[in-house]
């Protein structure tokens, strides 16, 4: 099983690279079939990464997540999944290219530093944990992803201002479909991460006793979820679907994540498996 | 078979004024015609295609006797068409076999195009490639052929940039509306103004697909004309400001001397509709929109010198592009040529062989009465070998030729006249 285990971390950078060249063939010379491509690749790489953080979780026992390096492969398979479901609804695989670079750097980085000898803590045997975690990566991929539809979105809006159209104003697909990706990456965001934050919760009251507890990680996720859920109203009720929408959007999670690397920084002790 | 010509005779915009260019276009019952009289002279014509548009009408032709297809072509466009194109005429461009091959593939591409890159000729040489199809006789040589520049055209359309861009103001403003919006038909179009060229955009604009327009102009004779062809509604200017609330894109095309759309018209009006995004294309002159407008976020505003700019850099691009596009005829002008080559070498063999054996059997026939049967045996045999031998390098020297791309009808040509393959051909065998 080891020995599967090592030829994957081997073999699943390679799909996503393959995936990745395809996606930025099909951004530069926009030829269909090879949009087609890529998004097999991807759905192949998905495939292969599920089976991988699967037999990892069967053989050594605990959920995927013990050391930063694990946690960035398993965050690489939450953008892959949400990215592809966003693509397949829309239709539209020209901005492939952005999300395939991240998964591919994160899971190179991830294959190429990662260490099966820690021993992880004993909470992350538990499958509930598992599920928690798994939702709860998902939904953060799913905001970032809509931060990056809305980066996309301001940056696309500069170049056809300035009527200087360049590789980002010939690849990119129009201001409305990228409003409608990040939309929709944020909604599955906001239902996502929110699933993940009540089963925390939950598990957290059956595991340890208590539903809450004063933590600035859990007390910044909770009031960013509800911030989103707040925006997201607010966005609707105004139909601020536009470049107000994509501004909310971006700096909206640049603070949440900015915010989270500071608490990283400063708290060491909870949410940690090693 | 042997010593057929692929060849072309073309009067395009580059050497034939529209007049001309009017006078000699085909339409496809005509082209049906033309294919149907063509083919009764079997003796000159093997296969013919036509292509005519507005910009260009060519024939191409498979034929023995290359020499008197124009003189042929004279005589029945005077009889089909009451059209002497000898006369007062300008010189076609003719070409043979692989310039021939390479010119319709470059035109399929867009390359032969007034406008370059234009996507519009795909379609007509898909048309006349149908119209062939549908004939009754058949054209093996040439449906290959247009089948080839299809696929080159496709080609040149999927791995180049070469028919990418806006190439005329309209198709800018068009693409520009492409790039913000993606769907059309629930889009609302205000078009200020009901001249001429408000209705080329408004044109432009319902072949994408857009439904509602609103039409805006002083005149209510002509803003109720322009809008009862698209079943649009027709509005006085002093309305424009409670059309703005519900337009996603506005054109102005007027004369008027003032502005019609000011700042304060859009900042009242975004309020109003919750700073949805819209798009203004001011292609008048002087201008109707006020410049300042443009630095509001919310709004895409363009004035005619900012749309001829994107024909330009559009323009620019396509030219980078010839180089690649031409590689892709190229490569395809050379799969072809290597099919067609076959077609040529094969008959020329098994005739090459032919006229060897029937030496070889006229000779052998002379010593029936002279040797005995088993001497006879011996001879034949014998002579049999002496051709196999004879013949062994000329024949796969021919095929390496071909195969390399090397063989030429020149050289296909010279082998058949140094042994008299044409006369031996027509011989009872």
């Amino acid at each position: 099983m080891i020995q599967f285990i090592h030829a994957i971390d081997v073999f699943l950078p390679l799909v996503y690279a393959i995936s990745l060249g395809t996606y930025l063939s099909f951004f530069l010379v926009k030829n269909p079939t090879l949009g087609r491509f890529a998004s097999h690749f991807l759905f192949l790489g998905i495939l292969v990464h599920i089976i991988f953080l699967g037999s990892k979780w069967a053989y050594f026992g605990f959920f995927p997540i013990a050391s930063s390096f694990a946690s960035l492969s398993m965050l690489a398979l939450a953008i892959g999944i949400v990215y592809y479901i966003v693509e397949k609804i829309v239709k539209e695989g020209r901005t492939g290219i952005f999300f395939l670079s991240i998964i591919f750097v994160f899971q190179l980085i991830s294959s190429m530093f990662i260490k099966y000898d820690q021993i992880p803590n004993q909470l992350l045997s538990d499958p509930k944990f598992g599920v928690h975690t798994t939702f709860t990566l998902l939904g953060i991929s799913a905001l970032a992803i809509s931060a990056l539809y809305g980066l996309m979105y301001i940056m696309l809006v500069k170049e056809i201002k300035s009527r200087h159209f360049g590789v980002i104003y010939d690849g990119l697909p129009s201001l409305e479909i990228l409003g409608k990706m990040g939309r929709y990456s944020t909604v599955v965001g906001i239902v996502v991460l929110g699933i993940g934050i009540l089963l925390g919760h939950l598990w957290a009251y059956k595991v340890l006793g208590y539903f809450f507890k004063f933590d600035p990680k859990i007390v910044i996720t909770d009031i960013a979820w509800l911030a989103y859920v707040g925006g997201w109203i607010i966005v609707r009720k105004k139909r601020w679907y536009g470049l107000r929408g994509s501004m909310i959007t971006f700096w909206g999670f640049l603070l949440f994540f900015t915010l989270m690397v500071f608490v990283n920084f400063i708290y060491k002790g909870f949410h940690k498996f090693m | 078979m042997h010593s057929l010509s692929i060849v072309l005779i073309s009067y395009s915009h580059k050497n034939a004024d529209i007049a001309f260019r009017d006078q000699i276009a085909l339409n496809s019952d005509e082209i049906i015609h033309f294919i149907e009289v063509a083919m009764i002279d079997t003796k000159i014509m093997k296969e013919i295609a036509v292509i005519s548009t507005c910009n260009r009408t060519e024939f191409y032709f498979v034929t023995q006797a290359p020499t008197q297809l124009f003189p042929w072509l004279v005589e029945k466009y005077t009889t089909i068409r009451g059209v002497d194109i000898n006369r007062d005429a300008p010189t076609p461009l003719t070409q043979y076999d692989r310039d021939a091959v390479m010119h319709l593939m470059a035109v399929a591409g867009g390359l032969e195009s007034m406008m370059l890159g234009e996507n519009q000729i795909l379609i007509q040489v898909k048309s006349s490639y149908k119209l062939n199809l549908s004939s009754s006789y058949k054209f093996p040589i040439l449906n290959r052929l247009f089948q080839d520049a299809i696929r080159a055209g496709k080609s040149i359309r999927t791995k180049t940039a070469l028919c990418q861009g806006a190439v005329s103001i309209s198709m800018a403003a068009v693409e520009l509306a492409r790039k913000i919006y993606s769907s059309f038909s629930k889009r609302n179009v205000l078009i200020i103004g009901a001249g001429e060229t408000a209705e080329l955009v408004a044109l432009h604009f319902h072949r994408l697909g857009v439904n509602h327009f609103i039409i805006a102009n002083r005149d209510k004779k002509r803003r109720e004309n322009l809008a009862s062809k698209y079943d649009a509604q027709p509005i006085s200017l002093e309305r424009i400001a409670d059309a703005l609330q519900e337009a996603d894109i506005v054109v102005t095309a007027t004369k008027s001397p003032t502005y019609l759309i000011t700042n304060d018209i859009i900042a009242t009006v975004l309020k109003s509709r919750n700073q949805r995004s819209i798009l203004i294309i001011d292609i008048s002159s002087p201008r109707n929109v006020e410049p300042e407008i443009a630095d509001i976020p919310e709004v895409f505003l363009y004035n005619i010198s900012d749309l001829r700019q994107v024909v330009i850099e559009s323009l620019e691009k396509r030219n980078k592009e010839i180089p690649a596009a031409e590689a892709i005829v190229k490569e395809v002008a050379e799969e072809f040529m290597d099919w067609y080559r076959a077609l040529e070498v094969v008959p020329t063999i098994s005739k090459l062989a032919g006229y060897f054996d029937h030496i070889r059997t006229q000779e052998l026939g002379k010593y029936i009465h002279k040797a005995s049967e088993k001497e006879y045996q011996h001879l034949d045999e014998l002579s049999r070998s002496i051709v196999r031998k004879l013949l062994h390098y000329p024949i796969s020297e021919l095929r390496k030729q071909n195969h390399k791309g090397d063989l030429s009808v020149t050289k296909i040509d010279a082998l058949w006249d140094l042994f008299h393959l044409r006369e031996f051909d027509k011989k009872p065998e």
